[in-house]
């Protein structure tokens, strides 16, 4: 089926300008964050928005797949754009809502599809450990709070904004091609993260993404198979220019990724889902009230189902280039 | 966010050149020393000042009664213990800075003045864990722990409330050496946590314009000191 997805609702407050310095989750400014926590590059962190702070965010995943003989036309690439909106509604709950614009493009014949798809919402909430126990995110922080264990759960869901039955150039359609779901998929996850040292931050998420089943136009009942994630990261603060508002942050970040078998008419689909593992190095600046972040993602060890017969999938990627902007004020 | 950011530069930057203000024990008695030597960055271990700028202290006893503390007339300082807790001011009055210098007078009269300032500093020391010393003296403004923070040890962190006679200040930048850490919450809280043994000195300074046409700054500091195990 080749859903391909796109990887969003975990995104939060990651790439938020940290706490430049001193409020919790961002400060930010951090801003704030010349000397916060760090951040990774696509996974999900613990730090939440400052209360009545908002949040633009823009990520873009542009996907190159591995080409095979037998597949043709292939899957070439896939860009998945993402805009997002976050709120600080309490020093300890923040939401967000993100519309997602996909691009998959094929091979010369090959049949195409781009454009805007289900609109999703989500909202997190964070709390942290210290000497005196666990309580939620206070309003205000300092560097040395920030050192402590913070968490967060989020939880959201897609909405139908988008066209499930998008209907190809040739008239088909093609569930993994859709812009939309038809129903809502939802997703639950939690958040660790710790500052090892003044530099170093650890950040781990666990979530799952599950997808409801929906019948298309065509008549095909399709139920897309489970995404589980287990992602860990580490944060290097390597440069700081206090005078410029200014801090660069090398990546690693690992992910595992589990993926159902996608049910087409109550049957599991061969060639669909598997497990994997992607390796994500790359880079997270900080300038003033922005955060900027690029890296690369290639899976570096794949289970796949029916591997052989998978093309343009999750796994099958040649790399995957991300970059995400946010901006906070 | 953007307050905080310039408040935390703007301590950042004025505590790499200033120096502190400390308690030293002897026998039962104090003397109250300026210099480097519990700051991060490069200076003499101690500085010589003028002995008649120390305007005031107050010692409490261990049972928590309160007497005023008289300073010997020359620097360094000795204040007579022994004390429980113990806090003296050190008002260095106004300064001017020009393109040329920095000097100790008010801008009165003084031709391409840059900034100048009236700059007063104090000092409470925690020796010994009273009651009375986990509430503001009520005298300026101040920095007082919220729990005993003599049995801490380096790693644990530490609650301090910062207030300007006895009322709670928020958005103070508080520094633990020369590194500030943070501002103070609405309620004028702060955690700091403690990165070594030994003496511990935790500072905040508060900026307000003055009208008086001597300065045009307010520059008030203050510093808790106490000791942990080494």
């Amino acid at each position: 089926m080749k859903k391909f997805w796109f990887y969003g609702l975990g995104l939060l407050a990651t790439s938020v300008a940290q706490p430049a310095f001193a409020h919790h989750g961002v400060a930010g400014v951090g801003a704030v964050g010349l000397q916060g926590p760090g951040a990774p590059i696509e996974s999900a962190a613990s730090s939440v928005l400052p209360e009545g702070g908002m949040l633009a965010y823009l990520k873009i995943d542009q996907a190159s797949f591995k080409q095979y003989g037998w597949a043709s036309p292939n899957a070439d690439y896939a860009r998945f754009t993402m805009l997002g909106l976050g709120y600080g509604v309490t020093p300890w709950f923040s939401a967000y809502a993100f519309v997602p614009h996909n691009t998959k493009v094929e091979e010369s014949g090959g049949l195409d599809s781009r454009g805007w798809a289900d609109m999703s919402l989500m909202g997190q909430i964070g709390f942290k450990y210290d000497q005196d126990g666990w309580r939620l995110n206070p309003a205000n922080e300092s560097l040395d709070d920030l050192e402590d264990w913070h968490f967060s759960v989020f939880a959201g869901a897609t909405l139908p904004t988008g066209a499930p039955n998008h209907r190809l150039s040739d008239g088909s359609i093609d569930p993994g091609k859709s812009l939309g779901f038809g129903k809502p998929a939802w997703t639950l996850g939690v958040t660790a993260s710790k500052m090892l040292s003044q530099t170093l931050t650890l950040s781990l998420e666990a979530s799952t993404f599950r997808f409801q089943p929906y019948t298309y136009d065509s008549g095909e009942r399709v139920q897309f198979g489970a995404e589980n994630r287990l992602n860990a990261a580490l944060a290097w603060r390597a440069l700081t220019v206090p005078e410029k508002s200014f801090r660069l942050d090398p990546v690693l970040e690992v992910q595992y990724l589990s993926i159902g078998r996608d049910r087409s008419n109550g049957v599991g689909e061969d060639g669909t889902g598997g497990r994997m593992v992607y390796l994500v190095p790359g880079v997270r600046a900080y300038w003033h009230n922005a955060s900027f972040a690029l890296g690369i993602k290639k899976p570096v060890w794949t289970d796949l189902n029916e591997s052989s017969t998978q093309q343009g999938a999750e796994g099958k990627e040649k790399y995957r280039l991300i970059f995400s902007a946010s901006l906070m004020f | 966010m953007r307050r905080t950011l310039s408040l935390l530069l703007c301590l950042t930057s004025s505590a790499s050149f200033a120096h502190d203000l400390w308690f030293a024990p002897e026998g039962n008695d104090y003397l109250l020393l300026q210099g480097h030597r519990h700051s991060g960055h490069a200076g003499a271990d101690t500085i010589d000042y003028d002995g008649r700028k120390v305007s005031g202290a107050l010692c409490l006893d261990g049972t928590g009664k309160a007497r005023p503390a008289t300073p010997s007339p020359s620097a360094p300082v000795r204040f007579a213990g022994p004390c429980a807790v113990l806090q003296a001011d050190y008002v260095s009055g106004y300064w001017t800075k020009t393109a040329w210098e920095t000097k100790n007078i008010p801008k009165t009269g003084i031709a391409g003045v840059l900034r100048s300032w009236h700059s007063a500093e104090s000092v409470k020391r925690i020796g010994q864990w009273i009651p009375a010393a986990g509430k503001p003296l009520g005298r300026g403004l101040e920095i007082t722990p919220l729990r005993d923070p003599l049995p801490l040890q380096p790693g644990d962190k530490l609650t301090v409330l910062v207030s300007d006679d006895g009322r709670p200040v928020a958005g103070l930048p508080v520094a633990y050496g020369d590194d500030t850490r943070g501002v103070s919450d609405g309620e004028g809280k702060i955690a700091i946590r403690l990165r070594h043994g030994g003496s511990q000195l935790i500072t905040t300074t508060l900026e307000t314009p003055l009208t008086d046409g001597k300065a045009d700054r307010s520059l008030r500091s203050a510093t808790l000191q106490f000791e942990i195990a080494p």
